[in-house]
């Protein structure tokens, strides 16, 4: 496969889908975790008659049915909805009551904030010096150009996936979807790493930098990178079938892992081709 | 020497496998049979979040607060008679409370947050009784007893010397008539003043309406006495028992699945070499659960996921050499040579991909809080694991077949 000619149909598409995810933030609004705005949930197995209960109530509650019960989302006023829930059927059961006020959210919110910045620096930092051994082929700032391109380009494409099904399945926005982002940032600069290692290995041993090498060094890699993706992914697959609690967390990092893994294939040597001699 | 190595591996995993299953074993010494710590979201149990309210506090005391506050609280804990808790405070007077497999988080919240409101009230008419400034605040201590003749639980109480002289003040004041003892502003008894008390010795009598497990709930909670400043719940999270029994039955079959699905991809397509580096996978999953075990790592659904994702992860260093290699035996380099080769080359890659995850978790394990930190402690160590199997172990166990069977003669 010749990835340097194709290089423009991928550049479309990677175009394309940043945008998509730029406009999804504004077309479906997605919702923010508990965690980052401060909010309460209740897991409850009930027989009352939950739609009536919130009916009735001041704040605006958020009913997702379960197997056996409900799931209710809400800024506050949950613990009143579990009186009343109570006092209606009194077989009813609390499975899980989570409450955060705003005060706690707002602290995680800036946490989550020093975590992203630390996280991206000190990647960067490493990546700096991984790429130092390059310095001879390319220029440095091309290649750090090309890192943070594939980077927002990785996070941004996550982001917009993750929203377009979270309007579908009621995933949130949350620090578990940070941290997704954050290990992805570390996968998909890792598959980079290794690609642009080879291309150099290839440039010492012919001389040259063609389109032959390059398009040889990518497809040297990339039955690594896509059966290390596949593994990835396929291993906490079940895991994300089978437990509601851990879906849109593992979710978030299959997209990541998938979007990362096109990126250093179709997007960063095809980059680096492009600016190498700039 | 490669025999030797190979036979210090085993031992070593024989050794984890041991160590994994200690508490299954049934003639181990009690010390030994440690078992795995589980989360709460698999136990079940209640985190709470409180914050101190440092608004009425001077800055040079706040250190003296949040001291006091801290010892107050693990007594608190204590009492409640769990198994084990985790409570950990931050200086801008944050408290995270932990309490796994806990039958009534209700209780938790009760014990741990609020201190009963002990008042005397003195009879302004017949009926109605208002406060007299004695309170449980002049408690010294409050010990449970027996009344002597009904044989119902008392709790006595003994104020302080400020207390003490109030209490004679108010005895002299209402001879003959009957003080009330107030409970979070219920009416528990309200027994007649027979004679002037100077000792600052007074009884709540129960009258039936506590038990003995009452009375030294309720003896214990007036001796521990308030908090040096008021403190809010600002989070809660609960979780059923129940739940968390069926969620470790799912986590353990999800992440099972998960690891077998790895191991027949890498078998399909590596044939004899992904079935080795199955095994070493094997190990490497032993290997971790030992760390869990020494070092008390939580078991929960995110650390299960860490863990799975590592294995994942841990299989790239493997492909990575397997890939080399099959590159390296179109030079026509002899088995042994193939085998170096492919390891050398494929080291930079290997270091550079693990290092990168070992990085970000690391900083998130620093950084974030519950649910993300279980997360990212196991990737890092199933990361930093894998590493050093895939570059120690893999290698000795291909060298070892190849050499050994001559699989890949030309």
């Amino acid at each position: 496969m010749d990835f340097i000619k194709n290089r423009f149909y991928f550049y479309v598409l990677s175009f394309l889908m940043v945008m998509f995810s730029c406009l999804s933030f504004y077309i479906f609004n997605p919702s923010f975790g508990i965690d980052l705005r401060g909010g309460q949930i209740l897991e409850v197995k009930t027989k009352a008659d939950v739609y009536e209960i919130v009916k009735k109530m001041p704040v605006k509650v958020l009913i997702y049915p379960q197997e056996e019960g409900f799931l209710l989302k809400a800024s506050q006023g949950l613990d009143l909805v579990w009186q009343e829930i109570l006092k209606s059927d009194y077989s009813s059961k609390k499975i899980r009551f989570e409450s955060i006020s705003g005060n706690l959210s707002s602290e995680l919110r800036r946490r989550s904030l020093w975590m992203i910045f630390i996280v991206l620096l000190s990647i960067s930092s490493y990546v700096a010096l991984a790429f130092y051994r390059l310095k001879k082929e390319f220029s440095l700032l091309i290649l750090a150009f090309i890192v943070i391109v594939t980077l927002f380009h990785d996070v941004l494409v996550t982001t917009g996936f993750y929203i377009l099904i979270s309007k579908f399945l009621n995933y949130d926005l949350d620090i578990k979807f940070i941290t997704a982002l954050l290990i992805i940032v570390g996968f998909s600069v890792h598959d980079t790493i290794v690609v642009f290692d080879r291309l150099r290995e290839n440039i010492l041993k012919s001389g040259k930098k063609d389109k032959e090498v390059f398009n040889l060094s990518i497809s040297q890699t990339i039955r690594r990178s896509i059966f290390t993706s596949l593994t990835s992914v396929i291993c906490i697959l079940p895991l994300s079938f089978l437990i509601f609690d851990l879906r849109a967390f593992l979710v978030s990092i299959q997209i990541g892992i998938i979007i990362g893994t096109y990126s250093s294939i179709f997007l960063a040597s095809p980059l680096l081709f492009d600016l190498k001699d700039k | 020497m490669r025999n030797k190595i190979l036979i210090l591996f085993s031992v070593f995993f024989i050794v984890s496998v041991l160590i994994v299953f200690s508490d299954k074993i049934p003639f181990l010494p009690s010390f030994m049979r440690k078992s795995f710590s589980l989360g709460m979201d698999l136990a079940g149990g209640v985190i709470l979040t409180y914050q101190i309210d440092f608004n009425k506090v001077k800055n040079l005391e706040k250190r003296d607060v949040l001291e006091q506050t801290k010892d107050r609280i693990e007594r608190r804990i204590n009492f409640l008679g769990v198994a084990e808790h985790f409570v950990s405070f931050s200086e801008s007077g944050r408290i995270l409370i932990e309490i796994p497999n806990i039958r009534d988080p209700e209780e938790a919240k009760k014990i741990i947050g609020e201190t009963p409101f002990l008042e005397f009230k003195v009879p302004l008419d017949e009926k109605t009784f208002v406060s007299s400034g004695l309170t449980g605040e002049y408690l010294e201590r409050a010990t449970v007893g027996q009344d002597p003749i009904t044989f119902e639980p008392v709790v006595f109480l003994s104020f302080n010397k400020e207390g003490s002289l109030i209490f004679k003040d108010l005895t002299e004041k209402y001879l003959g008539k009957p003080i009330a003892i107030f409970l979070d502003n219920q009416i528990i008894s309200a027994p007649v003043v027979k004679e002037v008390i100077k000792d600052g010795k007074a009884v709540i009598n129960s009258e039936g309406r506590f038990s003995f497990q009452e009375a030294r709930l309720l003896a214990n909670r007036l001796t521990q006495g308030s908090l040096p400043a008021p403190i809010y719940l600002i989070g809660e999270s609960v979780v059923d028992p129940l739940l968390g029994s069926k969620f470790l039955d799912l986590v353990i079959k999800g992440s099972l699945i998960g690891i077998f699905l790895v191991f027949a991809f890498m078998i399909v397509v590596y044939r004899f070499d992904g079935l080795l580096a199955s095994v070493a996978l094997i190990f490497f999953i032993f290997y971790n659960l030992v760390i869990y075990k020494i070092l008390g790592v939580t078991i929960s659904l995110a650390s299960l996921s860490g863990l799975v994702l590592a294995v994942g992860m841990a299989v790239d260093a493997n492909i990575l050499i397997f890939e080399r290699i099959k590159e390296e035996k179109k030079n026509k380099l002899k088995d042994k040579q193939v085998i170096e080769e492919g390891f050398k080359r494929a080291f930079p890659s290997i270091r550079d991909s693990n290092m990168t995850t070992i990085i970000s978790s690391l900083i998130i394990y620093l950084l974030a809080t519950s649910f993300v930190k279980g997360f990212a402690l196991t990737l890092f160590f199933g990361v930093l694991i894998s590493f050093l199997t895939a570059v120690f172990f893999s290698r000795y166990l291909l060298e070892f077949f190849y050499l050994r069977n001559g699989l890949y003669k030309k």
